[in-house]
């Protein structure tokens, strides 16, 4: 099994663990309380530690771990990040026109569309290069 | 490939072992919901020891 998108074994728990230490650390920052900067950190890894113990009898626990089982999966995998992507774009482009309209600073959802647009481009060169 | 696979009395499950893909991905490609890849495709026809032709048909149904 091949894929571009393809993580090591150990990466996702890993970086779940420590994007979960970074929202604690966000959490107390805001002044939260440690049990709320706790709370934080118990969501965001335990989400990863649940993959990791799932993976081997899921084949949804192991696509959303890198790891997606076979050939379809993967496919399976691609078309819903597309899905998700097209979604997003969409979302986007109605915040910046609801901000804009609204007097609000549409500006973070300007800079957010032109990194998803870069991306995006990018992606294209990048595999019309190599396929 | 229904036909191969109880032909030799295998499950869906064990003919996925043999493949190294998922249940569910043998199903589909049974009822003509997937079409593999060229690589899965001779892997298949390999484990089978059929033609490639035989076992996958134009219309893209796996009804071997």
């Amino acid at each position: 099994m091949t894929t571009e998108m393809r993580v090591a074994r150990w990466l996702v728990p890993a970086v779940g663990l420590a994007l979960g230490l970074l929202t604690a650390a966000a959490t107390l920052g805001r002044d939260a309380s440690p049990v709320q900067a706790l709370i934080a950190f118990a969501v965001v890894a335990g989400y990863s530690l649940a993959l990791l113990a799932l993976r081997s009898r899921s084949d949804v626990a192991s696509v959303l771990s890198g790891l997606p089982r076979d050939e379809r999966w993967e496919a399976i995998n691609l078309r819903a990040l597309g899905l998700a992507a097209q979604v997003i774009a969409v979302v986007l482009l109605a915040a910046y026109l609801v901000a804009s309209f609204a007097g609000g600073d549409p500006t973070p959802y300007a800079w957010t569309g032109v990194v998803f647009a870069l991306a995006y481009l990018g992606g294209i060169a990048w595999y019309r290069v190599r396929s | 490939m229904r036909r191969l696979r109880e032909e030799r009395g295998l499950s869906q499950g064990q003919l996925a072992t043999e493949l190294r893909v998922s249940r569910q991905t043998v199903n589909a490609i049974e009822t003509g919901r997937y079409l593999p890849s060229l690589p899965l495709a001779f892997t298949i026809a390999r484990y089978f020891g059929r033609p490639l032709e035989e076992i996958f048909h134009d219309d893209g149904d796996a009804r071997g």
